[in-house]
């Protein structure tokens, strides 16, 4: 290992300091884990310790009487189609912006920018959502997630659009096909690493978003997460079905995490590394 | 790290499988409870051959779980094959949202609140006949109908606020029922504590619980001419002597209270209350229901009395905040949801619906039956000839608002903060709101 | 011939849909926030907004709890980011330097940020229960009962226990682009001061600190904004109890919003937008000034 610093003292000490704040994590999703197999009594208690017996059903009445399974699929559907539009759009945007030198160009760029700095007005935008009779509707929420993905997934894409050479283009422009076939056929493909880590991002933040839905959906299009929620104002001391809630919200996105960990991390860093 | 697409492939196939399971384990339990004997003859019935509708009826996440509601609407779904589908909305919300819904064109069918223009204005609602109204008592009808014209289905027995108490507790510590006047309440309240017993509760989470002191105790602390300059912003609370000396006896009260009551719920307290660990709780009779399920054997041990703070006058406060149905202008079935209504409202039907909770009916000639603790009430009333009073809310401000949160400057008060600040603070505050709701007069 | 068609192949069609789907739902409401700010719109007269001038701001500077709010956002903030920097910072000088299982560290860091904040919220409303929680029984086991507290419902220590809570879940994305920022600094130069005779205070003086400060300038925007634009977190944990003490700017909004005042949430809105973009604008403008180049 490379030693960039000096310290005297043994790195056991750095280890120990390590294992410490592992431990801080690990032990709230431990607590959840181990008290959503209890039984109310014993979960009410809210310890550390393996349930004596292993109450399955729990997970059961939840899913009957909390509505995971149509959380679940609005959350698949609300997520998936956020992710395929805002994806297309922002790549053909950033295509646009990388290649085309021109005013209107570096305009929208910096226009895109906005969308990263400034706040969004929430009431406005329900005030423009009544207006188009858009509220607590499907396609009004998926538009107005993909509006707020939109500038930082512009972001990402231009940055590596940049890099692919124009050489490309230019070759395909002499193949005679139309802009938008050359695009996806021959761009859009040497675009996966960004793609991988928008999809990412994006399905994970629509998925775990708060705000939007709590103003602008009602409670039968919201995802997993939210309907935790709505369980938690009916059941609030029954923490072995609470819990049991929690892990059938969480345990999606644990599967996406460990799966697309790497482009997570490569998409935060993505805009913190000087290009 | 992961050999990625066969451990991930493999993964995601068994986290499939499991949830699907877990899926079809709760559908199936869901489908087998809701299940309706099938092909059972309707009692009633409209005409079988209209399509059937589904309707909306939207109310606050604890009214939504009552067994009362729910076996009424059954009963409603079999006898005319409609459908209603009663949507949640948590309980701090469910007014604003209400209101929203409604003036956005996405209104519910039917909802269910507390009775009152105040709440929710009559403006937004569609006026309902049927064989009820002329037979709603001229009480209720204050809060149900506006220039003779009804516009809300009580839906609730009527009931009385006052003060839960512990029997044993207060035998014990040799206090008198009822304490008549606040000399008598302070000498109660200390004698009690001297058991070991902490006299008061108050489940200060719901800033509303705060205000039920002033509801029940403060009646007669504001007189008649003062709140009509009050509504007319011509004086505010912290100019009103009735307001300032409450408030202050409500701090004389924060030594015998729970310490925790910041952060408990009505339902935090009920083992308390019945094993005698807290002497008293001022709410309203509706809770008898709620403590019996939870011990149907101490409960006895409970009991109801009025409650005042004022110095010489005490009176039975009438619970008129009970469930209310309404129908919306733009509720998208009209006259199916002023159907559900009055089926709702036929005499066997209204005691389906209100079930559990006793009390005598808001309708002339309607049989109900009341509860040990309405007994009680009567029983005082019979004894001391004291008045029957509305809450001093209803009583002067039946249709004034009172701000976004009318409970949180007693739930200031109570925590320490200046009398006066809280007022001025609370005045900033409904003042703004009846600027933007354009009372006359602000 | 050939430039045509070259800039034929961009043609403004690719951005369009992009451009006005964003115009619609995203720039325009920012835009008529601005009017709408100067109306008393609200949920009564909903097609019928009258403007009324500086009175949303009056009322706002007089809102006893719109002062709170602003205070509470304040501390949150500043408390938030101060930890989460330097503590952040610290944690990815430890793994940058040599501990084992480093990714291993790294992955269960940064794990809460696949949660939904309010799950998290509700976890840690169980952990920071009084009588059972894991936090106050942890405490009386190692003998240090008397620091358990009412964390969610004493007014002393809410705003606390929120901040741990927010810091225990978004502490992972800084540590992460520190790790990334700190591993993009030369191993030559280390090595070359250390040939030097330079020391590591110096080392850190010289060469980390001012070749990651691109890094750092990120890490605060992020925590300076997401500090400012908290409400989840809060919304689920205490929605603002008890009495106000973590009532924070986003909740304030909602509650305002759900109230159906929304002239006055537009007010308080438009406030919002206009402080945070420039405290944006001058961080970044402030951080450009001390970024070295090398």
């Amino acid at each position: 290992m490379k030693r960039t610093f000096k310290f005297r003292s043994a790195t056991w000490l750095l280890e120990a300091v390590m294992v410490v704040v592992a431990l801080c994590y690990l032990m709230p999703i431990w607590i959840v884990v181990v008290n959503s197999l209890k039984d109310t009594l014993g979960a009410n208690r809210l310890g550390y310790s393996w349930p004596k017996s292993l109450h399955f059903n729990n997970y059961a009445q939840v899913f009957a009487k909390s509505n995971a399974l149509q959380g679940l699929t609005n959350g698949v559907f609300i997520g998936v189609t956020v992710v395929i539009l805002a994806g297309f759009l922002a790549a053909m945007a950033a295509y646009y912006i990388a290649r085309k030198g021109s005013g209107f160009a570096k305009f929208t760029s910096l226009y895109f920018l906005t969308g990263i700095i400034v706040p969004t007005a929430i009431i406005p935008t329900y005030f423009t959502m009544l207006v188009l009779h858009l509220n607590n509707t499907y396609l009004g929420i998926i538009s107005i997630f993909v509006a707020y993905t939109l500038p930082l997934s512009i972001f990402l894409y231009t940055g590596f659009i940049r890099t692919i050479p124009r050489e490309i283009d230019e070759a395909a422009i002499i193949d005679g096909s139309r802009p938008i076939q050359m695009f996806f056929r021959i761009v859009f493909p040497l675009l996966a690493p960004v793609t991988v880590t928008v999809i990412v991002f994006n399905f994970i933040g629509v998925w775990n978003d708060v705000t939007t839905y709590l103003y602008f959906a009602g409670g039968d299009k919201w995802p997993l997460p939210m309907t935790v929620f709505k369980f938690y104002g009916k059941f609030s001391q029954r923490w072995d079905l609470l819990f049991a809630d929690i892990m059938i919200a969480i345990i999606p996105c644990l599967i996406f995490f460990v799966a697309g960990q790497k482009y997570m991390v490569a998409g935060i860093t993505a805009g913190s590394v000087k290009s | 790290m992961l050999k990625r697409n066969g451990k991930l492939g493999m993964t995601l196939l068994v986290t499939a499988i499991m949830i699907s399971i877990l899926a079809a384990c709760g559908g199936n339990s869901n489908n087998a409870s809701s299940q309706e004997p099938a092909g059972s003859p309707s009692a009633g019935a409209s005409a079988p051959s209209k399509k059937p509708v589904e309707m909306v009826l939207a109310t606050f996440n604890a009214w939504g779980e009552s067994e009362g509601l729910k076996s009424a609407i059954a009963a409603y779904e079999e006898s005319t094959g409609n459908t209603v589908r009663v949507d949640v909305y948590p309980d701090d919300q469910f007014i604003n949202i209400l209101k929203t819904k409604m003036s956005t064109n996405d209104a519910p069918d039917l909802f269910m609140a507390n009775a009152g223009d105040g709440l929710i204005p009559f403006s937004f609602l569609e006026p309902l006949q049927g064989p009820w109204v002329d037979k709603t008592l001229d009480s209720v009808k204050l809060f149900t109908a506006k220039d003779g014209v009804a516009y809300e289905a009580y839906a609730f027995p009527l009931g009385y606020f006052g003060a839960i108490y512990n029997k044993k507790v207060f035998e014990k510590a040799g206090v008198k029922v009822p304490m008549m006047n606040y000399a008598e309440l302070m000498d109660g309240l200390k004698k009690i504590q001297g058991t070991g017993v902490t006299p008061i509760f108050i489940p200060g989470k719901d800033s509303w619980t705060y205000q039920m002191l002033q509801a029940v105790g403060g009646v007669f602390s504001v007189t008649d001419e003062d709140a009509a300059k009050m509504a007319k912003n011509e004086t505010k609370p912290s100019e009103m002597p009735g307001f300032m000396q409450f408030a202050e006896r409500m701090t004389s009260l924060v030594p015998y209270t729970n310490k925790d009551h910041l952060s408990l719920l009505i339902a935090d307290g009920y083992q308390g209350l019945l094993d005698g660990k807290y002497g008293m709780t001022v709410l309203g009779d509706w809770l008898y229901d709620d403590l019996a399920k939870l011990d149907a054997e101490k409960v006895k041990d409970l009991g109801f009395m009025p409650f005042t703070m004022d110095d010489s006058k005490i009176s039975a406060v009438v619970n008129l905040s009970g469930r209310a149905l309404g129908v919306p202008l733009n509720s998208k079935h009209k006259q199916e949801a002023k159907d559900l209504v009055n089926y709702l409202m036929e005499p066997d039907h209204f005691n389906l619906l209100v079930k559990p909770v006793q009390g005598a009916a808001p309708y002339k000639d309607y049989n109900t039956e009341k509860s040990v603790w309405q007994q009680e009430m009567d029983g005082y009333i019979a004894q001391t000839g004291m008045p029957v009073t509305l809450d001093v809310i209803r009583q002067h401000f039946p249709t004034f608002p009172l701000g976004t949160d009318a409970g949180k400057p007693f739930l200031d008060i109570f925590n320490g903060k200046d009398i006066k600040k809280a007022f001025d603070d609370w005045y900033t505050d409904y003042a703004q709101y009846n600027r933007t709701v354009q009372t006359p007069g602000w | 011939m050939r430039s045509k068609g070259i800039s034929g192949q961009y043609s403004v069609l690719f951005v369009l849909p992009a451009f006005c789907l964003f115009s619609l739902f995203f720039i325009l409401p920012n835009l008529s926030g601005l009017v709408m700010a100067f109306t008393n719109w609200s949920s009564y007269f909903p097609l019928h907004p009258k403007f009324n001038g500086w009175r949303n701001f009056q009322d706002l500077f007089e809102s006893p709890v719109f002062a709170i709010s602003v205070r509470n956002t304040l501390i949150f903030t500043a408390a938030t980011t101060i930890v989460k920097i330097v503590v952040g910072f610290g944690l990815a000088l430890i793994l940058n330097n040599g501990v084992k299982y480093k990714n291993t560290y790294r992955t269960i860091i940064f794990s809460p940020f696949v949660f939904n904040p309010l799950v998290i919220a509700y976890v840690f409303s169980a952990l920071y229960q009084p009588t059972f929680g894991p936090i106050n029984t942890l405490l009386r086991h190692v003998g240090l009962g008397f620091l358990a507290q009412n964390w969610l419902t004493d007014t002393k220590y809410a705003m606390t226990a929120i901040c741990v809570m927010d810091i225990w879940m978004s502490i992972g994305a800084i540590v992460v682009i520190f790790l990334t920022g700190l591993q993009s600094v030369p191993k030559e130069y280390y090595e070359a001061a250390t040939v030097d005779g330079a020391g590591g205070i110096s080392k850190f003086r010289h060469i980390t600190f001012p070749l990651t400060i691109y890094s750092l300038c990120i890490n605060t925007i992020l925590c300076l904004i997401g500090g400012a634009k908290v409400f989840g977190q809060v919304y689920g944990l205490t929605n603002g109890g008890p009495a106000d003490a973590t009532q924070v700017y986003g909740t304030f909004i909602f509650k305002s919003f759900s109230s159906g005042l929304f002239g006055y949430s537009a007010a308080a809105g438009l406030l919002f937008t206009i402080v945070i973009s420039l405290v944006s604008f001058i961080t970044l403008g402030l951080f450009r000034r001390l970024e070295v180049d090398y």
